[in-house]
């Protein structure tokens, strides 16, 4: 290989960057007789053994909020963080903006609840109760037998068997009934059965004191 | 006759003589030029008067060859095989097998080839060792890593010192060009790779090493002017 040709076409930086085997070979055959060529070589290989040592010094070492940032960075969880977010977002202004003034104004305002008044049945006929469809809520109410005395009452309402809610309430003063506010939105149609136990102080339930079974219409 | 380059020493480890590896025979290539021409002027000559001198195992022929081809056979190694304990091992099996070759009493035609021998003989000892390596089981997870050696030329490549005007050399290229360098050396992307992502081409890469060589060939001078003069 002549020494021009070499240089001109920078057979050491070729060589040094990965050259096909042949022309290595060919190069290195001039190498062998060629101080400067050879020079040229381990100049850039000693440059990029030095280079790599300080290029690894000067790599970053990660840190654990390097990690944490690289990590929350990567497509995989800022596009899902920031989507869930977005909708987190448009869910709180909705319900600060519309659902929650709009509850406390309903709050705030008289208003009038549909309110029944329930009879032990005498002859196993069921009261029938007619809410409107759409009202949020009515009442039930119902006696306590004079001769019963216990401090507080479980009230437990169900229907075919299954429980629909369980609600402690104090004893009603001498005379009153208990009056039960009932959310309408989750009920359906059908025959529902209440029954008023007597609960001791600490809220354990105790003997049946009476039962109403009652049939809700929706109109 | 001296030859021009300081030759690298064999390293703290001498030329075993008990190993008996055969020589690598090769056919000597004819060749009119006596070895080291700079520039196409002869720098360091083998005659066959030297040729002679080998074949009598004379110490001053056989250390002048050996500083002589240290340089090109270590850079030769040095890209054919990873591990620098290997090139030390490969760099004294080549030798060991140009010594016992002349030792053994044979000779070459022409003091010319003298170059394309020992290149030759690198050559067969790198593949070899390449081969050989490559076969190896790896080494076991708790290995003990092998003692450094103080003296070691392959461990001598980074110093503190060198690291120092190498670091000066990459800060003060463009970003872009040291990010290059950082992709072919230390993370040893695929080039086309490089190319493709940094929008070069392949003598983008070539001018690049070329200057950063210069420039380290530079400072590198300077420094050692300035320690001369001090």
């Amino acid at each position: 290989m002549d020494h021009m040709k070499a240089v001109n076409e920078r057979f050491a930086e070729r060589y040094l960057l990965g050259m096909p085997a042949v022309e290595a070979e060919e190069f290195e055959r001039h190498y062998f007789e060629c101080e400067e060529c050879a020079l040229a070589v381990e100049t850039g290989q000693i440059f990029a053994a030095n280079a790599q040592a300080v290029l690894t010094d000067m790599e970053p070492r990660e840190s654990f909020r390097d990690v944490l940032s690289a990590w929350w960075a990567s497509a995989t969880v800022m596009f899902p963080a920031m989507a869930s977010l977005l909708v987190l977002g448009a869910v709180s202004f909705y319900q600060g903006v519309v659902v929650i003034p709009s509850l406390r104004h309903a709050m705030g305002e008289a208003r009038i609840l549909p309110a029944f008044h329930l009879i032990e049945p005498t002859r196993g006929e069921a009261a029938q109760i007619a809410v409107l469809r759409g009202a949020p809520s009515f009442a039930l109410s119902v006696d306590i037998p004079s001769d019963v005395h216990f401090p507080s009452y479980i009230c437990s309402l169900s229907v075919g068997g299954r429980n629909v809610f369980d609600l402690i309430a104090g004893a009603p003063a001498n005379g009153q009934p208990i009056t039960i506010e009932v959310p309408a939105k989750n009920l359906t149609a059908g025959t529902y059965e209440l029954g008023i136990y007597g609960a001791d102080a600490g809220g354990k339930k105790g003997e049946r004191v009476s039962n109403f079974v009652f049939k809700l219409e929706f109109r | 006759m001296t030859p021009s380059i300081r030759a690298e020493p064999l390293g703290s480890r001498p030329v075993p003589a008990r190993r008996s590896a055969r020589p690598a025979l090769l056919a000597p290539q004819p060749s009119e030029r006596l070895i080291y021409s700079v520039l196409g002027g002869v720098t360091g000559l083998f005659d066959d008067a030297d040729l002679e001198a080998l074949k009598a195992r004379n110490p001053d022929a056989q250390s002048r060859l050996v500083a002589s081809f240290s340089k090109p056979v270590l850079i030769k190694l040095r890209a054919r095989l990873r591990s620098p304990e290997l090139v030390q091992d490969a760099f004294q099996e080549t030798f060991l097998r140009v010594l016992s070759y002349f030792g053994s009493g044979k000779t070459l035609d022409k003091a010319g080839s003298l170059a394309g021998f020992v290149h030759g003989t690198c050559h067969n000892v790198a593949l070899e060792f390449l081969r050989a390596h490559t076969r190896h089981d790896q080494f076991p997870e708790n290995f003990p890593e092998p003692v450094a050696a103080g003296l070691d030329p392959e461990r001598q490549m980074v110093t503190e010192e060198r690291k120092a005007l190498v670091r000066r050399i990459l800060n003060d290229l463009p970003e872009k060009d040291r990010l290059v360098l950082k992709w072919v050396f230390l993370d040893e992307v695929d080039k086309d790779v490089v190319c493709r992502k940094f929008h070069v081409d392949r003598n983008y890469l070539r001018v690049l090493l070329f200057r950063a060589r210069q420039s380290f060939r530079a400072v590198v001078s300077r420094e050692r002017a300035k320690g001369a003069g001090a």
